[in-house]
Parts: C-alpha cells; sequence; structure tokens
C-alpha cells in the first residue's frame, strides 16, 4: 500500500492531475470522515474535505516522500476542520424572520419529517447521539478522540498529525474519555 | 472516592494499552477490592466502545470528480506525456508527420542549390538570377533552388525551378521539360516524383546490368 501510494505521489509532483485523482479515491472516505466528526455537518465536511485535498495537491511539492502520506493528509484535514470550528458562528437562527417576506422564518425552509422504518430511526438517533456526544467535547480533545477512535491511529501518529508530543495527545485522550464518561453517566 | 488519582491513571494507562503486565495485575487487584474504582473503569471502557460503535462515514458521490474539478490547471508536459502513454500508435504517427515535414522543409529552406552537368554559367547576385549566357550550352539537366534563372542560351535538358522564378529570353532554348516549384505541397509532390523515378532508375539500371552479364 505505502510503495502504490509512494509510486503515485511521485507523478502527482510531477503534477499529473490523474494520479491526483487515485489519491482522492484511496482517502476520501477517511478525510470525510475526520471532518464530519470535527463538524457535525455534512456540507460542511464536504468543503472541509474537498478543500483539504486541493491544500494537499498545491502545496505536495513540501510533502517529503519518504514520509507517511495519510499523517500529511489528515493533518491538512484536522486543522482545516479546526480553523473552520474557530470562525464558526451562528450566522442565522431558525426562528429568524426571512428577508423580503412577511413572518416567514427559517422553520418553513426545513424539509418535512418523513416516516422512516423503525430500525432506521433507531440507528439514526444512535449515530446522532456519538455525533453529539463528540460535538460536546472541546475541539482540543475532539480531534485527539477522532484520530484515537474513529480512525484507529496510533498514538504516535496522531502526535505527529496533531504536531503536539505523545504526552500531550495522551493527556487530551484521557480528558476526553473523561468528559465521555461524566457525560453518559448522567444521559 | 479516595483513591482516585492513582487508579484512574493506571486505569487511562490500561486503556491506551501501555500498562505492564504488573500494572495490569495491580489494577485488577485494586479493583477487585474497590466498588466505585470498578463502577469508574466500566465508565470508561463504556465510553470507547460508545465512541468505536460510531458508524463508517462515506464520503458524498461524485467527491472526486468535484476536488478534480477544483485543482490547478495541470502542467502541460504532464498532459501530453500521459497522452502520449496513452495513445502509442497515434504518438508514432505524430512523431513521423513531424520528423517529415521538419526534412522536408529545411531541404526547402535550407541550402541554395544548383546543379548541372556541364556549361558555364554566370550568377547575378545582387539579382539573385542564375544566367545562363547567350551562346552557351548547357547538357544535362539544370536544377536551381531558392535562385530566379535566366535562359539566354540553350539547356539540352530538363529546367527545374525551385522557390524561384524563369525567364526565358527569346533566344533561349530548353530541349527537355521546364518545371517550377513554388510550393512546398508542389516541392514534396516533386520530391516524391524524384524518389520515386529514382527508383525505377535503380531497378531498371539493375535489369540492365542483368543483363550485360553473359
Amino acid at each position: 500500500m505505502d510503495a502504490i501510494v509512494k509510486r503515485i505521489i511521485k507523478q502527482v509532483k510531477k503534477g499529473d492531475h490523474n494520479a491526483f485523482g487515485e489519491i482522492v479515491e484511496l482517502y476520501k472516505d477517511k478525510v470525510y470522515h475526520i471532518s464530519y466528526r470535527m463538524l457535525g455537518n455534512k456540507q460542511e465536511a464536504e468543503d472541509v474535505a474537498q478543500e483539504a485535498f486541493i491544500r494537499a495537491f498545491t502545496n505536495i511539492d513540501r510533502f517529503e516522500i519518504n514520509r507517511k502520506f495519510s499523517t500529511w493528509l489528515y493533518r491538512i484535514a484536522t486543522n482545516l476542520a479546526i480553523d473552520r470550528l474557530r470562525k464558526k458562528r451562528p450566522d442565522y437562527y431558525l426562528d429568524a424572520e426571512i428577508a423580503g417576506t412577511e413572518g416567514l422564518t427559517m422553520y418553513s425552509q426545513l424539509a418535512a419529517n418523513e416516516e422512516l422504518p423503525d430500525e432506521k430511526v433507531v440507528s439514526i438517533e444512535t449515530q446522532q447521539g456519538i455525533q453529539q456526544e463528540i460535538l460536546n467535547l472541546p475541539p482540543k480533545y475532539r480531534s485527539a478522540i477522532i484520530l484515537k477512535y474513529i480512525q484507529e491511529l496510533s498514538l504516535k501518529e496522531i502526535s505527529e498529525i496533531l504536531e503536539l508530543p505523545v504526552a500531550t495527545v495522551k493527556t487530551r485522550i484521557h480528558r476526553g474519555r473523561e468528559a465521555l464518561r461524566k457525560r453518559l453517566r448522567n444521559g | 472516592m479516595k483513591c482516585e488519582k492513582e487508579a484512574v491513571l493506571l486505569m487511562h494507562k490500561v486503556l491506551d494499552q501501555e500498562a505492564t503486565a504488573t500494572e495490569k495485575l495491580q489494577l485488577n487487584y485494586h479493583l477487585k477490592s474497590c466498588a466505585d474504582c470498578r463502577d469508574y473503569f466500566e465508565e470508561l471502557r463504556e465510553a470507547e466502545s460508545f465512541l468505536q460503535s460510531a458508524p463508517e462515514v462515506r464520503a458524498p458521490n461524485g467527491f472526486t470528480s468535484k476536488v478534480m474539478a477544483q485543482l490547478p490547471a495541470e502542467k502541460k508536459t504532464v498532459r501530453f506525456k500521459r497522452w502520449m502513454k496513452m495513445h502509442p500508435l497515434l504518438t508514432a504517427a505524430v512523431l513521423f508527420f513531424i520528423l517529415m515535414t521538419g526534412s522536408l522543409y529545411a531541404s526547402w529552406t535550407s541550402e541554395n542549390e544548383l546543379s548541372s552537368l556541364s556549361g558555364n554559367l554566370t550568377f547575378d547576385k545582387e539579382r539573385n538570377t542564375v544566367i545562363v549566357p547567350e551562346g552557351e550550352v548547357v547538357r544535362g539537366d539544370l536544377i536551381v533552388k531558392n535562385r530566379n534563372v535566366e535562359i539566354e542560351g540553350e539547356v539540352q535538358g530538363d529546367v527545374v525551378v525551385i522557390n524561384g522564378e524563369r525567364y526565358m529570353a527569346s533566344a533561349g532554348k530548353v530541349n527537355g521539360k521546364i518545371e517550377e516549384v513554388d510550393h512546398i505541397v508542389e516541392w514534396v509532390w516533386y520530391q516524391i516524383k524524384k524518389v520515386s523515378s529514382d527508383t525505377i532508375d535503380l531497378f531498371s539500371s539493375d535489369a540492365t546490368s542483368k543483363n550485360k552479364v553473359p
């Protein structure tokens, strides 16, 4: 796998678009998953994931071929997601009136709740539950927790992605686990 | 919880899979005797498995093409190289065509060539014109390239003017054909005719030499 990626990256470094397409195919799910768990919003997750790949392509000259590509790519994605979280402010509220309308609020813009089969409702609820709990973690702990439990990466890899000492990563994971434990106990 | 700090640190160490065998035993031993810590450790493990149960999320459809559409323009050389890899036969054909035209064009423009077999010719530099003077007889074909030619005398053969003009004086005389080649297309055609007639000559001379063998 690593050898294949290395070969493709060499082509990308020469400016080959198609080779980069292979890279996107290989990593799109993982990168999207990281940004989705970080942001909790599909549209934003897609924006950030796309942006991460574009940054990777334009900065490919800075990537050292002997390093692990996924580490570098995940770092770009995590940093973009953290940036996005910092800038994020609630731009609009559901009950605010839409400009140019009379008494029409954003609620009217929401899709109607469709009837779903019971099982589906349950699985979506647990999924949303997990996502909600992840989003309740402060971003500092969130990124470490996502990389550890969702991406199943080693502490060393996480420390490289987050550019933090392993000890700091450990502390963040511990605190994240603690925060989650408390919430799950109360919930 | 009294024993919290030390025990909790140990718990995290175990969860991080960084605890030694002794430390694991130490924790197990402690958990057996301390219900609070047992609950605490159980809750931490639940938190872990809760996170691990998060389902895989896949990138939305059309993700790759959306990324590709936003990439900055590709270096031309790369696109060209890839195209060549994908169409080797076409590449060979194009390469052949380029070399062909190149060499033809080179022979069309490069040397200013003049060939005739015998006879005295004069050359007017200002007018860039080769002159067959009055009363002069050229035996054989006269080929003039990138020059004009003026015939006042006699040529006992063909006259070919390539990329030039031909003036005939009233006294001038040409026994063979007169050909003017002005365009590159005609030049190509002329080359082909020449090559094929040369080949035919080669074959016929071959034939005659064979006939000569007793």
